[in-house]
C-alpha cells in the first residue's frame, strides 16, 4: 500500500501565530530613498542589493554599490540631493518612498463570506 | 463509503484551535470542525478518488491548452489585458503550488463538481487538523494526507525558481490569514524566508513599476490568497499587468483558466460522456428543467440555484455579472440528513489528500462542516 500521510508535521512556528493575529501598520510620513555616494535620489531597485541598515543582502557580492538607502522625516525628488537623515532608519518607524502608493488592492472583498473573524474572505 | 457517528474529544475546541484552526465555529456559535462523526473509505476506494483526480488534472491540462489554442478566453470573461499573460505564463511554467477539486462521490461514481484552483481554503483542517484527530483518535488506521509532506517538497523544488522571500498577501480574518500562515510554514520548512503582508498594504512604487511591502522592498515572489477575478479590477490591476514578469506570483495567473467554473463547460465539450464529468453547458436550454445554476466567477457556493422543474434550493450573493454555468445535478448521498463533498487536493501536479466538507442541504457553501475522515 501506498503511503498517503504525512509522516511529521513540524508546526512550532505555526502554532505560536495562531494566537498572534496580526494586522500591519499603515503609511506613515517618513520615507527611504537610494541615494548614490552623492546624496542624490537614484531609482530604489539600484538598492535592492542592501538591506534595510545597508548591509549586503546575501548573493549580492561585496562592497561594491555606491547605492545607499537614506531615511529622512521629509520626501526628496529623482536626482535631488538629501539632507536632514541618515543611513539608518529609526526604530518602530515605519518608511515610504515618494512614489508609493497603497490601497490598491483588498477592495473587492466586501460583502464576501467566510467563516468568521473581522472581513470576508478570499479563499473558497 | 460510511459515515460513523462518535463522541467528540471533550476538549476539542481547545485543541484544534492550538493547532492553528481559529476559527473551528461559526459566528453563529455552531461547529465548522465536526468530530460528532468521520468518514471511513476502502482502500481501494481512496485508490479510486486518488486516480480519478489525477484522470480531471490531466483532462484540466488539456482543457487549458484548447482556451489557449483556439482562444476562447471570450468564453470565460477574461478581460483582453490579461490574456496575453496568460498565455505567456501557461507557456513558461511558473510555480503553481495548489488546488482543490470538489467531488461528488456516492460510493460508485465520481464526478467532478468544480475546481478550486486559485485561492483554495479549508487546507489547515484537511492537512493539520484531521491529521492530529486521526493520531488521538485512530492511530492504527490511514487517512489519504500527504499534503503537508508534499507542500515542504512542493516549495523545496520551488526554491531555485523564486525569490530568498516569499511574501504572503491576504485579507484581514482569521480563516484567510491562518491559511496562509499554514502554507507560510510549509515554505519555511523547505528553507525559504516568509513575510506577510495585507492585500490593501502593498505599495506600488511608480518611479521602480514594482510591488513593494511596508519598508518599500521589491516583493518578487508573492503568494496571494485573493482571487485573480477580484485583483484585475483594481485600482493597481494597471500595475499588475505591467509588471507582471518582475514578480512571481502564486498561484499564476493562468490559474484563471481553472478556476473558471466556464472551464467546466468546455470540459464536457472536450470529453462528452466522460464518466467523471458531469454535463455542463453554458445555456440551461440543454436540460430538461432539471440543473444547478453556478456563476462563471462564485465564491463559497454563493448565487447558486438548484433547479427541479422550479428552484428547490439556492443561495444569496453578488456573483453573476459574468454569466452561469448550467450543470447535471449530481445526486449527493444523503448520511442521516448530511450531504458529503470530497475536497481533492492537488499540490502541483500531485494528489495530495482530501477532505470533507458536509451540509444538511444539497448546496455546500462557507458554513458547511469539516468532517475528518480516515481508511482502513
Amino acid at each position: 500500500m501506498k503511503n498517503r500521510k504525512s509522516k511529521n508535521i513540524k508546526l512550532a512556528g505555526f502554532f505560536g501565530i495562531a494566537t498572534l493575529f496580526l494586522a500591519s501598520c499603515g503609511n506613515s510620513e517618513h520615507y527611504r530613498h537610494c541615494v548614490d555616494k552623492d546624496g542624490k535620489v537614484m531609482p530604489d531597485s539600484l538598492c535592492n542589493c542592501r538591506d534595510e541598515n545597508n548591509n549586503y543582502r546575501p548573493g549580492y557580492g561585496m562592497g561594491m554599490s555606491p547605492f545607499m538607502w537614506y531615511y529622512a522625516g521629509r520626501s526628496f525628488g529623482y536626482g535631488q540631493s538629501v539632507y536632514g537623515g541618515g543611513y539608518s532608519p529609526s526604530p518602530g518607524v515605519s518608511y515610504s518612498s515618494p512614489g508609493v502608493s497603497r490601497g490598491g488592492f483588498g477592495g473587492s472583498s466586501e460583502g464576501s463570506g467566510g467563516h468568521g473573524g473581522s472581513g470576508g474572505s478570499a479563499g473558497e | 463509503m460510511k459515515r460513523i457517528t462518535i463522541a467528540p474529544r471533550e476538549n476539542w475546541k481547545d485543541v484544534t484551535e492550538k493547532q492553528g484552526l481559529i476559527y473551528n465555529t461559526l459566528d453563529d456559535g455552531s461547529v465548522y470542525w465536526d468530530e460528532s462523526a468521520y468518514y471511513e473509505f476502502s482502500s481501494s476506494e481512496v485508490d479510486e478518488i486518488e486516480r480519478v483526480t489525477y484522470v480531471l488534472h490531466q483532462l484540466y491540462l488539456d482543457a487549458a491548452q484548447h482556451i489557449i489554442d483556439n482562444n476562447l478566453f471570450d468564453k470565460l470573461k477574461i478581460p483582453s489585458p490579461v490574456i496575453q499573460l496568460i498565455k505567456d505564463a501557461w507557456e513558461k511554467e511558473p510555480p503553481a503550488l495548489y488546488g482543490r477539486m470538489d467531488l461528488g462521490y456516492d460510493g460508485e461514481n465520481i464526478k467532478l463538481l468544480e475546481y478550486n484552483a486559485d485561492t483554495p481554503t479549508a487546507l489547515v483542517e484537511a492537512s493539520v487538523i484531521q491529521w492530529y484527530w486521526l493520531q488521538d483518535r485512530f492511530p492504527m488506521y490511514d487517512q489519504f494526507n500527504s499534503l503537508h509532506d508534499k507542500l515542504v517538497a512542493k516549495w523545496t523544488d520551488l526554491k531555485d525558481y523564486v525569490d530568498k522571500t516569499v511574501y504572503f498577501a491576504h485579507l484581514d480574518n482569521n480563516e484567510d490569514f491562518m491559511t496562509v500562515a499554514y502554507i507560510a510554514e510549509t515554505a519555511k520548512n523547505a528553507g525559504l524566508a516568509t513575510k506577510f503582508i495585507l492585500m490593501s498594504d502593498i505599495g506600488w512604487d511608480e518611479q521602480n513599476k514594482y510591488f513593494v511591502d511596508l519598508e518599500n522592498n521589491h516583493m518578487a515572489t508573492i503568494f496571494k490568497l485573493y482571487p485573480y477575478e477580484w485583483l484585475i479590477h483594481e485600482t493597481f490591476a494597471g500595475g499588475f499587468v505591467g509588471s507582471y514578469k518582475y514578480t512571481e506570483w502564486i498561484e499564476p495567473v493562468w490559474k484563471m483558466l481553472w478556476s473558471n467554473k466556464a472551464i467546466l463547460a468546455i470540459l464536457w465539450e472536450l470529453n462528452p460522456n466522460h464518466p467523471n464529468l458531469l454535463p455542463t453547458y453554458l445555456d440551461a436550454k440543454k436540460f430538461d428543467g432539471n440543473y444547478v445554476k453556478k456563476p462563471i466567477y462564485s465564491r463559497e457556493g454563493a448565487n447558486i440555484e438548484i433547479v427541479r422543474d422550479e428552484v428547490v434550493a439556492s443561495t444569496g450573493g453578488d456573483y453573476g455579472e459574468e454569466g452561469f454555468v448550467y450543470q447535471q445535478l449530481f445526486e449527493l448521498p444523503e448520511f442521516d440528513g448530511n450531504y458529503p463533498v470530497l475536497g481533492s487536493w492537488m499540490i502541483d501536479q500531485d494528489a495530495g489528500g482530501m477532505g470533507i466538507r458536509e451540509s444538511k442541504s444539497l448546496i455546500t457553501d462557507n458554513r458547511s462542516r469539516f468532517v475528518p475522515h480516515l481508511f482502513k
